[in-house]
């Protein structure tokens, strides 16, 4: 069992050697750091916000079947379609028929943990199907093939040069290092995608179940085109997004923010309810006028029912996908995201990985964990991470998934009375 | 027998830093407390169990620690390891269902000792210094304020904070069985504290109260220096600054 271990020890020492990893992680959590708290700072109900949004999480997960009932019937009469998807295969089965039915050729994504999980993009590509993420940071990391690194910022693993230098190689000419000049990019070859796209995907921060509405947070305004301009709009995420209310979900979206990215609020926070509609014409309810006119919304379960069965790790649903954790994590500000994860990154990660991916592909994951509780304080939902983390290692040594060289430190206690192998002479009383 | 408090180092200073535990002794001496030490039957608390998830190993060696420790009827347990001190104040009550014994760590019994005036220090110290709070003291045991106040009694000792610092401190690296799993990784964590957070404080000396804590900020001081040309930072355990300190 230790072989894993080691070649996954030698990519961690690749990592610590990368140059570019290092400026950018230097960069990136003294900016946060900073935006964080000087966000927090002017959030004077910040702690009411988040105490309350754990309660609602809490009572959501505890009356998710009904909640996913509400929703279901909510996008229906508005003339949606809803699924929900057992596992992954089931709900890329079901986005792929869709894109079927629309003969699509082209789809827009905005940014999405989701698809990531199911692996969405491969498998439309695999249909001859142009797939392009939009968010500028899952753009930069499709031009190089790379999985996001950070659940907020898939590219906080690049330095600006180095997007220059991605962006030169697949324009074929040379772009300078300039953020500015760099999103000019993005923009002008973006623009005409949204627009000729057949379908749009999304990905949702929350989702309030008295409506059906869907809440998408962003910046950019890239997930804004991606919904809106495609005649066919699919939302895909997790079933645990589902809260009882509009209020709600706007509560837990203000508490996303400051976290996510050291803002007050972000730019756009996207209230998605039921295909674009009008009654102009004699109140003739008519699906499909400047917005989507087929609309789906696609819950994910895999794994997640289990996840919040499971006493040891329901805690873990209550994850709102701020980041913060990742953010202030020192083991992620070394090693970044990329290998240390298969999907989801860092100690939360490690548990989402357990219940949507296994426990073999969590295993390098949580040994990798420094149990230093720094996610548990910066924690807007107090999700005990490092806890979650000891009874994860705890399932993996029954597994057989735990590294030879921990097994040889629990041995070396047994046998010599401490954990580091020395032999020590026993004095004589 | 007899012995009013039992010191307990702990695997990390009784075998890798016992200089460290030499200077506790001496200063529980100075202090005139009555201690005994296990020597030779020492065991492991099982900590490292617990990061491991082996429970099961864990509760077995809990029970012959908890008879070990009872056979010498001590008033108390003093420890100068927050690794031990967690582990026997949450995962022994967590898994053996009871309070077994008391448990202090050393910095309680440093700062009950400047408060009823049994610990004087020398006027001639001149020092700036920094307090890392090490993870299983601060965040995971709630002790922030203990070390701090002891710091702050010594004259002439000047105790600058860390932007990252109480729950907002960055870990070593040592954590989670890190330093003997991924040294690598586990130093450069180290390194990242030094030369982000404790480098542009231009202190003397980088105060901690964790053997662990000061075997891996050690190495991330001589690592930092050799790269980045961060200043040569005396590591010193909160025991050994005070003990060096005393009238």
């Amino acid at each position: 069992m230790s072989s894993w271990f080691e070649s996954y020890k030698e990519e961690i020492t690749r990592e610590l050697e990368n140059e570019v990893l290092r400026v950018a992680l230097e960069r990136f959590s003294k900016t946060y750091w900073n935006a964080r708290n000087s966000a927090l700072r002017r959030l004077p109900y910040y702690n009411y916000y988040r105490k309350r949004a754990r309660e609602i999480k809490a009572w959501s997960i505890e009356h998710l079947g009904e909640l996913l009932k509400m929703v279901k019937e909510n996008v229906e009469s508005l003339g949606g379609s809803f699924y929900l998807a057992r596992n992954a295969d089931a709900a890329v089965e079901y986005i792929s028929k869709v894109c079927d039915g629309r003969n699509a050729r082209l789809v827009v994504k905005s940014k999405s943990m989701v698809t990531e999980e199911i692996s969405l993009n491969e498998a439309l590509i695999k249909k001859g199907i142009e797939v392009v993420e939009t968010d500028l940071g899952e753009w930069i990391i499709q031009l190089r093939n790379e999985k996001p690194s950070h659940i907020i910022y898939p590219a906080i693993h690049l330095t600006t040069e180095e997007i220059a230098h991605t962006f030169s190689k697949a324009l074929g000419s040379n772009v300078p290092a300039d953020a500015l000049k760099l999103v000019r990019i993005a923009r002008e070859r973006l623009r005409q995608k949204f627009v000729d796209a057949d379908v749009g995907i999304s990905g949702a921060n929350v989702i309030a179940a008295d409506t059906g509405t869907v809440f998408v947070i962003e910046n950019e305004g890239n997930a804004r085109f991606s919904t809106n301009a495609p005649s066919v709009h699919i939302c895909v995420s997790g079933i645990e997004k589902v809260v009882p209310t509009v209020e709600d979900a706007l509560l837990i979206s203000r508490v996303i923010t400051p976290n996510a990215t050291g803002q007050l609020m972000p730019v756009y926070i996207s209230l998605i309810t039921g295909p674009s509609r009008t009654a102009d014409i004699e109140l003739k309810l008519t699906l499909g006028v400047h917005g989507p006119k087929e609309y789906h919304m696609v819950l994910v379960d895999n794994g997640r029912s289990k996840m919040m069965k499971d006493s040891d790790f329901k805690e873990a649903s209550y994850c709102i996908r701020c980041g913060a954790c990742l953010s202030e994590c020192p083991v992620y500000r070394e090693i970044g995201g990329i290998i240390w994860s298969y999907k989801y990154m860092g100690g939360i990660g490690a548990i989402w990985t357990a219940f949507t991916h296994g426990l073999e592909k969590a295993a390098p994951i949580a040994f990798t964990c420094a149990v230093c509780g720094r996610c548990k304080a910066v924690c807007p939902m107090e999700i005990n991470i490092p806890e979650m983390i000891l009874k994860l290692r705890e399932r993996l040594l029954k597994a057989g998934l735990t590294p030879q060289q921990l097994i040889n430190i629990s041995n070396n206690i047994r046998n010599l009375n401490n954990p580091f192998g020395i032999i020590r002479e026993v004095e004589k009383a | 027998m007899g012995s009013r408090f039992l010191y307990w180092p702990g695997c990390t200073t009784s075998y890798l830093l016992p200089e460290l535990s030499e200077r506790m002794g001496g200063l529980l001496g100075r202090l005139g407390i009555d201690f005994k030490l296990l020597s030779g039957k020492e065991r492991c608390c099982g900590y490292p169990l617990v990061l491991l998830g082996d429970y099961e190993s864990f509760s077995s060696l809990a029970v012959d620690v908890v008879d070990l420790i009872s056979a010498e009827e001590p008033e108390a347990v003093i420890t100068n390891c927050p690794g031990c001190y967690r582990c026997f104040t949450e995962f022994y009550p967590r898994f053996l269902g009871r309070n077994s014994f008391k448990v202090m760590h050393s910095t309680r019994l440093i700062y009950d000792a400047i408060k009823d005036g049994k610990l004087r220090f020398r006027n001639s110290a001149k020092l700036r210094i920094t307090y890392h709070d090490p993870c299983d003291l601060g965040r995971h045991s709630g002790i922030y304020d203990v070390p701090r106040n002891i710091l702050t009694s010594i004259p002439g000792v000047e105790l600058v904070e860390m932007e990252r610092s109480r729950e907002s401190a960055r870990c070593c690296g040592g954590g989670g069985l890190l330093r003997l799993s991924i040294s690598q990784l586990s130093t450069q964590i180290a390194v990242t504290r030094i030369k982000d957070d404790i480098a542009p404080l231009n202190v003397d000396a980088i105060v901690t109260a964790c053997p662990t804590c000061l075997k891996n900020l050690r190495d991330g001081v001589s690592i930092s220096k050799l790269i980045y040309d961060t200043k040569d930072f005396n590591v010193l355990d909160i025991v050994e600054l005070v003990d060096m300190l005393i009238e």
